[in-house]
């Protein structure tokens, strides 16, 4: 529900927000939109993801980190520099 | 440690998920390499982007593995014995059997089958769009108090 606190333009600031993350999610696999999802929103720990998964502990941290630096480039200009 | 081997580890780093001494140490490189610093803000500012969604658009793959953690991480789940499918059935046709009886003592015909709801009162509910989640709007008047939005349960964000 937006945020009613916000006035008009702030309204339109955080839609306008929330559609880029979202276009720069849906550019993401889905493999990495589940760890995203899995830690970011749902406080899984790497522990619970490898194991809901089925996939071992080092794949959860490398994915998760894949999929943000991945989430970073498809942010572009508005994040950058997270490739080594 | 080296640029490499922090990178490796920001990620991990900023979820809290190293171990004492590789957190000191990336902590360390971090005050000694701007490079890896600004990567690390990076991750912070992705890590808050995601975090800002409201609702996370949901494919099957991932309601598959929100289900599996949702069970995984519950660490319960329902089993249902043979006996108690057997015992079920038994139930069954027992209450069938009496009601046939009954009926045909009654001379009761049958249930027909029930109406089917005129596609005129069925409520439309947007179906998938886009990818986003479907959302029902649950709105008595449009200058209605509140809205309900209603979306799959544990699927929306959390945090």
């Amino acid at each position: 529900l937006p945020d009613t606190s916000l006035d008009p333009l702030e309204r339109l600031e955080q839609q306008e927000r929330d559609r880029v993350v979202r276009d720069a999610l849906a550019t993401l696999s889905v493999a990495h939109r589940t760890v995203l999802h899995m830690r970011d929103h749902e406080g899984m720990s790497y522990e619970q993801i490898a194991e809901a998964l089925a996939v071992p502990l080092g794949t959860v941290r490398s994915r998760l980190h894949n999929a943000r630096a991945a989430l970073a480039d498809a942010l572009g200009h508005r994040v950058r520099g997270l490739r080594a | 440690m080296n640029c490499a081997d922090a990178v490796a580890r920001l990620s991990a780093a900023l979820d809290g998920e190293l171990a004492a001494g590789d957190a000191r140490e990336v902590q360390q490189h971090l005050i000694t390499c701007e490079a890896c610093a600004r990567r690390y803000r990076v991750l912070q500012q992705v890590r808050a982007a995601v975090r800002s969604i409201p609702f996370t658009p949901v494919d099957a793959g991932r309601f598959d593995a929100g289900v599996l953690a949702r069970v995984s991480r519950d660490g319960t789940s329902t089993r249902i014995s043979g006996a108690w499918i057997a015992a079920a059935a038994v139930l069954v046709i027992a209450v069938s059997s009496a009601v046939l009886m009954l009926q045909s003592h009654a001379g009761v015909a049958p249930p027909g089958r029930a109406e089917s709801i005129p596609p005129t009162q069925l409520t439309e509910t947007p179906g998938w769009n886009d990818g986003q989640l479907p959302i029902a709007l649950d709105c008595g008047t449009v200058d209605a108090p509140s809205c309900v939005v209603e979306g799959p349960a544990g699927l929306m964000a959390g945090n």
